[in-house]
């Protein structure tokens, strides 16, 4: 499992959304890999992970990507994080 | 661990009239601080002028930010209040309160600083509790690490 959290200049947000996908997948027994890109190089990052985290204004800008999609309100708010982690994984049967 | 911040590095009660104001707000304490050259300013309101409101990271925190280039002197945050908030555009987590600027010398924000931002911003109430605080010492002591009680 590759996972790529992405923001703006793949440099800030997106690694505290790292930080905390990687708390949330601890917490949920999950093994995964995660990487960090920005916004104009996550077309290419993007084709080789099977889950992409984006901020919400991130997303419009988000070019379609195969990879399945999770769309954050917080970069810093964990639960949120692992909410939607955590629904992901059991609708994927993973959990 | 190293001060991730200092009082030099913190504005309270700023007053700007929009988004852009208080984002070159931010980045002249930074500048002025010899974190950043002027033109790294100019690139973190071009960022949102590009890229959008998404540096409105959670309800009422902007944390304005870019590509470091050879604009960023040494890494470092500037914090700034606002005496009124202002709206980037952000759909859900506007209008920001406090601006938690970020630079990182070969776009190497430091892993401390941003596990700080994380956790001191998690409770979501913290933001605005910070956004009244008048004492910048307190602020910094967040920052840096230590147990404050904003009550």
């Amino acid at each position: 499992m590759k996972i790529l959290a992405v923001c703006g200049c793949g440099c800030g947000s997106s690694v505290i959304l790292k930080m905390n996908a990687t708390k949330a997948l601890k917490d949920l027994g999950v093994s995964a890999d995660l990487d960090v890109s920005d916004i104009t190089t996550a077309k290419g990052a993007a084709s080789t992970a099977d889950l992409v985290l984006v901020g919400r204004e991130m997303a419009d800008a988000m070019p379609a990507v195969k990879a399945p999609v999770i769309v954050l309100d917080s970069f810093v708010n964990k639960q949120e994080v692992k909410d939607k982690l955590e629904a992901f994984f059991k609708e994927k049967g993973l959990l | 661990m190293a001060e991730i911040v200092t009082v030099n590095e913190i504005e309270l009660g700023v007053e700007a009239a929009d988004w852009e104001e208080a984002v070159r707000a931010a980045g002249a304490v930074m500048v002025r601080q010899g974190i950043v050259t002027p033109e790294y300013v100019d690139a973190m309101v071009e960022t949102v002028h590009t890229l959008g409101p998404y540096i409105v990271i959670a309800p009422g925190l902007a944390m304005p930010h870019a590509k470091a280039g050879d604009r960023v002197l040494r890494s470092g945050i500037s914090i700034i209040t606002l005496k009124t908030p202002v709206c980037f555009g952000n759909r859900t987590n506007d209008p920001a309160y406090m601006l938690v600027a970020l630079a990182g010398k070969n776009d190497d924000i430091h892993l401390d600083i941003l596990q700080a931002i994380s956790d001191i911003f998690e409770d979501e109430q913290t933001v605005y509790k910070l956004a009244a605080c008048e004492d910048k010492q307190t602020i910094a002591d967040i920052f840096n690490g230590m147990e404050v009680n904003l009550e």
